[in-house]
Formats: structure tokens, sequence, C-alpha cells
């Protein structure tokens, strides 16, 4: 990838972030795996990577991608990019704020980025588990898929924190590598 | 009320607040609150609550935005780009190394469960997260509720059927504002 593609793909990233972690999945996604940059195998495991670590998931991502496809340059492309829209349209934002009081319209954005969020972050999902279906056989696809209803049942339900579902799925991997399951 | 903190406070407190965000933006605009309004009481309660309008606003993670809004209130444009870089920071140099390792790590064939178990993360937090928020779009009232689906069925349905991502992203946002159409006189 050319520097001046990253600098756009990184701006895009940046000024389109509506919705959250989803949001950033799908366009990471469009502008980095879609076109070949990055494989859809690698771009999983990124995926996963970003939800071991705290502190915000779109830099996160954003800076696995950058990494990928230009290094530390890469990734410092891509950090600027996603930090681009605090600098640039905080300062405006602030000033029209200050003197607006919440209204329908704010009110109704606000609630449509939550929207935005779901529908994103259930085709991320999509994107990613079709991907891991794909590579593993039938009986292994559907013990992953009943593997993770499982899991996100069990965290809803108890509201277990992910973190507990992370460890355990990851030692759960490395075993089944152990024995050749995986 | 510039200067009563110092930058190297500045980027400690934001360093601190980026290791103990988990979960998306709600956590450290918490955090935030936590270390500003009620133990520093740097910034009053209703200059925060100015700041989290725009941070909603402004694209990209909201908690760095309102890094970049307490770092301006409290040092100017210096105090802004250390509070952003304090939440920047720790996180790059945790996942970078950590993603060379697991990266490495999973070409080793004994290991090559830990790609597997990677990605069941990725798509199940993905598929997680999708259902949380789905939940509190169920908790919302009457029309809004309704229209809130349909709104989101529409993307759906606009990304199911291949449209082009960016392109829906654009319109998601354009047509944002038009689900306050279904809220009950919110201006009382």
């Amino acid at each position: 990838m050319g520097i001046w593609t990253l600098i756009v793909n990184a701006l895009k990233v940046g000024y389109l972030a509506y919705g959250g972690g989803g949001t950033m999945i799908v366009l990471v996604h469009r502008l980095f795996v879609a076109p070949g940059f990055i494989s859809e195998d690698l771009f999983s495991r990124m995926v996963g990577t970003t939800f071991l670590v705290p502190g915000p998931f779109g830099i996160n991502i954003g800076a696995l991608a950058g990494y990928e496809v230009g290094g530390l340059i890469g990734i410092f492309i891509m950090v600027l990019g996603i930090t681009a829209p605090s600098f640039t349209l905080m300062p405006l934002f602030w000033h029209i704020f200050k003197n607006l009081t919440e209204n329908r319209w704010t009110l109704g954005f606000k609630k449509a980025t939550k929207v935005i969020g779901w529908a994103l972050s259930f085709f991320a999902a999509i994107l990613i588990l079709k991907n891991v279906i794909i590579h593993i056989g039938h009986t292994m696809s559907i013990v992953v898929s009943v593997y993770s209803l499982i899991w996100i049942w069990i965290m809803y339900k108890y509201k277990l924190h992910p973190a507990w579902f992370i460890g355990i799925t990851m030692i759960v991997g490395i075993a089944m590598g152990l024995v050749g399951l995986a | 009320m510039s200067g009563k903190m110092s930058l190297w406070e500045i980027f400690i407190t934001s360093a601190k607040i980026g290791l103990l965000s988990y979960g998306g933006g709600n956590t450290t605009i918490v955090l935030f609150h936590r270390e500003y309004v009620e133990n520093r009481k740097l910034i009053t309660d209703e200059e925060f609550a100015h700041m989290i309008g725009p941070s909603i606003f402004v694209p990209g993670p909201s908690g760095l935005n309102i890094a970049y809004a307490t770092g301006l209130e409290t040092h100017g444009l210096l105090g802004a780009i250390v509070s952003m870089l304090g939440i920047l920071l720790p996180s790059l140099i945790i996942i970078i190394p950590l993603w060379i390792l697991l990266k490495e790590s999973s070409k080793i064939p004994a290991l090559s469960g830990l790609r597997l178990g990677l990605k069941v993360v990725g798509g199940t937090m993905a598929l997680y997260a999708a259902f949380v928020i789905f939940e509190k779009i169920l908790a919302e009232k009457g029309k809004v509720k309704w229209a809130s689906l349909v709104y989101g069925s529409i993307i759906l349905c606009m990304l199911g059927l291949g449209m082009n991502i960016i392109l829906v992203v654009v319109l998601s946002i354009i047509t944002a504002p038009l689900l306050g159409i279904f809220i009950d006189t919110p201006e009382q």
C-alpha cells in the first residue's frame, strides 16, 4: 500500500468512525482487507488481539492495520488519522454545542449512533465468524458456533467480565492445538 | 484553570484512565469525570457536560475526544496533546509487541491453536458487543425503539446486499438526526 493511500485510508477511518468498535472493524476491513493488503485470516486475529488490551478499541485496531501495511510509519499515520477529528472538529463542535441545548435532533443523532454501532458490530461479527467457520471442517464449525453462543449467554446472563471468556478461549485454543485439533 | 495540573500529571492521569478503560468509550468518559470533576475539582459538572456533547458528535473514539477536551480545559492545546498521548501510548506499547508475539508464535505448529483462539475471541466479542447494544435499543420506549430497529435493519440490509460500506456509513451518519422525529418532546 502506497503512503498516500494509507493517509487517505487513515483519514477515512478517522472521520467516519461513528458508533464505536464495530464501525472501526468494518471500515478497516473495507479499506485494508477487501483490497487485499491484509488477509482475512490475519485480520480476524488482529481483531481478537485488540480485545486482549485496554484503551480505545479504534486506535488499537487502526494501529495494528497500520503496522501490517507500513510498520512503525504505518502505525504513526493511522494514529494521526484517527486522532485528526479530535483536533480539527472538537474546537468547532465545542463552540457550536456550548450554546445549544439538547433537542430532538441531537438526541436522535445520539440514539442513531448507537443503532449504527449495533448494525456494524453485528456485520463485523459475521465478517469474522464467517472467516473462522469456512476454514475449519463441518463438525468444528458447529462446535465453535455453539461455544461462542454459550459464552455470549454466560457473559450476558451472569454479567461475567469478558476477560474470563478471552482468557479461557486462548487456553482452550492452545490446548486444542497441542492435541492436534486446531 | 491553567497551571493547576502539570503536563506530567495530565499525562499520568490519562495513562491510568487508558489502562483502566476496557469496553468502550463510556468507561473512559466515566473515569475522566471521576478524575477531573470528582477528585481534583478542576472542571465543574456543567463544564464536563458541555464536553460530552461534542465528544459524541465528533467522530473517532469518544474516549479520545474527552481526553482532548479535559486536556485543553486544564492546560491549553499542549495539555490536549499530552492528554491524548496519555491515552494512546500505553495501549500502543502493549498491543504492538503483543501482536508481534502472537503472530509469530502462532507459526509454531504446536501453538497453531492460538490462531483459532484469537479468531474466536474476535468474532464472539463483536457479536457480544452487538448483543449488548441491541439490548439497550430494546430498552428504548415506544416509537423510538421501533424506529431504531427499522433504521438498524435498513443499515444491515444495505450491508448484506453488498453496498459500498463507506457509502452505507456516510448515509447512516447523514440520516442519523432523523431518528429525532420519533422522540417525544425532548425540549421540555
